[in-house]
């Protein structure tokens, strides 16, 4: 009851005194003489009275920055209350010349109450001094010295070098302090991560917690979390993240600002509460990683697995048909960068057609790295019958803990394949160019004839029977060789003979011939001149008896070198002594002429004719 | 010269005396109407039969590379065309089912062509067997010496002539025949190439279980065999390739 007393009493106090005041409408700006694109305050002040219906002009030549701020103050000066409300815009001039601040209008008390017109002249470039505008300067910077201090944003890394594909937690983390009022976060802009394979840890709301940074105490909230994966070496920058921020401040009434000097925006006291709203970019700092290479030689099988892993394999069958499907699972699991590693390569052998491999993860991501499972599917289909191995299947990472390479290998599987329904054999695959016009024919029939039968050992080629058949000949043409040789060499011996004889012969002859000569038997002496003479040249030339003819003998007798004479001598004494037995004869030589001449011839091819 | 003949009769007559102990004719005949009545198996049994008795025959390995052919037995099929064509390797029909065969076979190969003089080399040498040749050789050296003996008793310059002429040419193709023989027997009696008769058999690099896996065969491929190291073959492909292969899988031809 009391309390309602005094209550009543109080508000009956602060209406009548408000009464007792004037009622004032009035603007005022900042500044009447601006440099283009600064900034201007305009305010529309209220004095004594509520209002409502402000109705602010157009700022035509300006551009709102901000506003309407509405402030309110209550003074007691000398036992008098005034009070008054305050509607500010800060403008930004934005052309030169001069423009006109048109009224701004309000209902109080029953009325409707307008300010008055205010000139404003914008300067181009001017020198003249800003020593009034300082103050807005100073106001923003002082906001923004107050703002740095009690909201910011910070970036955490768990490590500060790791290996590459080792996981890496960036966090970036808004600090806030309790009696700030932030009113508005904006969209972060997103580092890029160059150089890292990322995975965000997705944070879903913000959720402040109170967290103590040097002995302040903060409201904090992770704005991003980011497992990172270095894909190469070297110093790398974890970028900073920005994000604007509009937070709203107390400030002193803009009045005051050139009587006293700013306190600190939150301790003012109440009832020179003056707000404002700022708009700033908040900047987390930026962090460098040393990303150490993973240790020379790695094995060739090694693809860039980091971690710890277990590998396992199993395969649903082991016998099956040509054209079945054979599932094969790989499985890898364990921590580490699960999510970058491939699927392995199986060495199948070409019988075996393989399709990509189904892969289903379950990867759980947190801030401690990844854990969980990747599993590869590969369907096989055999294609030919036949025992067929898969050769193990080879992982190699690299385990972080000992810092060094593992290769895991699985079994080695023995797939038995028989022949299916589906007749695949018959799929013909990489005929050359030269068989492809057998494809689709039959083969020929079957030869109904037997040709030549050869049964073991029957060779006939480097038989006992082929070298005699080769040699034979040779001995037979060896036996008639020699036989035609020896006949030759009988010849031979015949004409030495004859030669030998010859002399003798023809002294037999000529003797006889002497007896006839002596006898005077002219036919007989004639005849056996004739025939000593070409008997013995027959003999001595080796031409038979029978085909001695005159021009053979001519011819046999120059081969052996005998002078022309005396073959003239020769042939006209035999051709003397056949014509004069044949024909009269009318010039005669004497029988003892002739005798002489022919044993003359005689002597002399004796000595001629060896 | 009477002596000489006599010998010379008995020569041939020895070695004209073949061992006839089957009545291969009747049996060859029965195995080709089973064939024709599609009686595969039992023509594979009769033919086979005929081969036990040491007979050699390109038309015997050919009827039952056909018999096997329809019995899908790809293997022995191939197995046994590769072994006409080593008696008849110039043989069309023969030729023609053994690459109708090999369509069945997995394994192809690029084989890289031969020179066309080697080719035309080897044809000549296939064309006919070492017992032909042996044959054309001795012809032709008897022709030979007969025209150098005439030529020594004949008088007439262009019979003497034109019969050394003959003689030269046939002493040439004495001696190629006779060089053509010797090819032919090495080809006759080397017997270097096989028939995988497994279903797929990997070939390793050394004559070991443990080593290294190089490729698969598989059945019917033809591969030349090169050396042997107890159970092993070490084995050489069209393509170039060599590795080791036990023996159990393969026959040779």
């Amino acid at each position: 009851m009391k309390k309602f007393i005094l209550i009543c009493i109080f508000s009956f106090l602060a209406v009548s005194t408000i009464s007792l005041s004037q009622v004032k409408f009035y603007a005022e700006v900042s500044d009447n003489t601006v440099q283009l694109g600064d900034r201007i305050q305009v305010s529309f002040v209220l004095e004594n009275a509520r209002g409502s219906k402000f109705t602010p002009p157009n700022f035509k030549g300006f551009s709102v920055l901000s506003g309407p701020n509405q402030s309110q103050s209550t003074q007691w000066i000398n036992g008098k209350v005034s009070s008054s409300i305050t509607y500010s815009y800060i403008l930004s001039a934005d052309m030169s010349g001069k423009f006109t601040i048109q009224p701004a209008s309000i209902t109080a008390e029953g009325k409707r109450l307008k300010t008055q017109a205010i000139t404003v002249t914008v300067v181009k470039g001017s020198n003249k001094p800003k020593a009034k505008n300082q103050g807005e300067v100073n106001l923003n910077s002082q906001a923004e010295k107050v703002v740095h201090k009690n909201l910011f944003l910070k970036l955490f890394v768990n490590k500060s070098q790791a290996y590459e594909g080792e996981p890496i937690v960036a966090t970036y983390k808004l600090y806030v302090h309790p009696q700030l009022q932030l009113l508005n976060l904006g969209q972060p802009t997103m580092p890029t991560f160059n150089g890292f394979w990322t995975q965000d840890l997705g944070i879903k709301k913000l959720q402040f917690r109170t967290e103590s940074l040097n002995g302040v105490t903060y409201k904090v909230a992770d704005l991003k979390k980011v497992v990172l994966l270095a894909q190469q070496s070297g110093n790398l920058e974890i970028e900073p993240m920005k994000i604007e921020s509009v937070v709203r401040l107390q400030v002193q009434g803009q009045r005051r600002r050139s009587r006293s000097p700013f306190d600190d925006p939150f301790f003012n006291s109440f009832f020179n509460t003056n707000y404002r709203d700022f708009r700033f970019t908040i900047t987390s700092g930026k962090s460098k990683i040393h990303i150490k290479p993973l240790p020379g030689a790695a094995p060739l099988t090694f693809a860039g697995a980091v971690g710890n892993f277990k590998l396992v394999t199993t395969i649903d069958k082991r016998k099956a048909k040509t054209g079945d499907a054979i599932t094969l699972k790989v499985k890898i699991s364990g921590n580490g960068n699960l999510k970058l590693i491939d699927a392995l390569p199986l060495d199948l052998p070409p019988d075996i057609d393989m399709f990509d491999p189904k892969i289903s993860e379950n990867i759980n991501v947190s801030a401690s790295g990844m854990t969980g499972s990747k599993t590869f599917e590969y369907y096989l289909i055999p294609r030919n019958p036949g025992q067929y191995k898969i050769k193990p299947v080879v992982f190699t990472y690299f385990d972080l803990s000992e810092r060094k390479y593992k290769t895991l290998t699985s079994e080695e599987f023995v797939l038995n394949i028989e022949q299916g329904s589906g007749n695949a054999s018959t799929v013909v695959s990489g005929v050359n160019k030269k068989n492809v016009k057998y494809l689709g024919k039959d083969i020929r029939f079957i030869k109904t004839g037997l040709g030549s039968i050869e049964t073991v050992n029957s060779r006939f080629a480097w038989s006992f029977l082929f070298f005699g058949l080769i040699i034979l000949p040779f001995i037979i043409f060896f036996i008639i060789f020699i036989y035609a040789k020896r006949r030759e060499e009988m010849k031979k011996d015949i004409m030495l003979m004859r030669n030998r004889k010859a002399s003798s012969l023809a002294k037999k002859r000529l003797s006889a011939a002497k007896s006839y000569l002596d006898k005077n038997m002219e036919d007989n002496f004639y005849e056996e001149i004739s025939k000593v003479l070409t008997g013995y040249v027959a003999d001595k030339l080796s031409i038979p008896t029978a085909s001695f003819t005159r021009d053979a003998a001519k011819l046999k007798l120059i081969e052996k070198n005998v002078d022309e004479q005396t073959i003239e001598n020769l042939l006209n004494t035999i051709d003397y002594c056949d014509s004069v037995r044949y024909a009269p004869q009318q010039e005669r030589l004497s029988m003892q002429e002739v005798y002489n001449k022919a044993s003359m011839i005689i002597t002399k091819l004796e000595g001629l004719l060896r | 010269m009477r002596k000489l003949f006599v010998a010379l009769f008995l020569f041939l007559a020895f070695f004209a005396v073949h061992a006839e102990n089957i009545d291969y004719k009747g049996v060859f005949e029965h195995a080709n109407q089973l064939y024709i009545n599609k009686d595969y198996a039992g023509a594979v049994k009769e033919y086979q039969k005929l081969i036990d008795n040491d007979i050699k025959s390109a038309e015997i390995y050919f009827n039952l590379a056909n018999a096997y052919y329809r019995l899908r037995k790809t293997a022995e099929a191939i197995y046994y065309y590769e072994k006409a064509k080593r008696i008849n390797p110039n043989d069309e029909d023969i030729n023609f089912n053994l690459n109708v065969a090999n369509l069945r076979v997995i394994d192809k190969f690029k084989t890289v062509p031969k020179f066309f003089l080697t080719e035309w080399y080897e044809d000549l040498i296939n064309a006919f067997s070492s017992d032909s040749w042996a044959l054309w050789a001795i012809i032709s050296l008897w022709i030979a010496m007969v025209s150098i003996i005439a030529f020594l008793f004949v008088w007439s310059p262009v019979t003497k002539k034109s019969l050394f002429a003959m003689s030269i040419l046939m002493l040439i193709v004495f001696v190629f025949s006779l060089v053509f023989t010797y090819e032919r027997t090495k080809i006759e009696n080397t017997h270097n190439d096989a028939i995988i008769f497994s279903s797929s058999v990997y070939v390793k690099s050394s004559p070991e279980t443990k080593s290294t896996d190089l490729f698969i065969l598989h059945i019917g491929t033809k591969v030349r065999v090169k050396d042997k190291i107890g159970e092993w073959y070490e084995i050489k492909l069209p393509n170039g390739s060599v590795g080791w292969v036990p023996i159990n899988d393969l026959k040779i031809i």
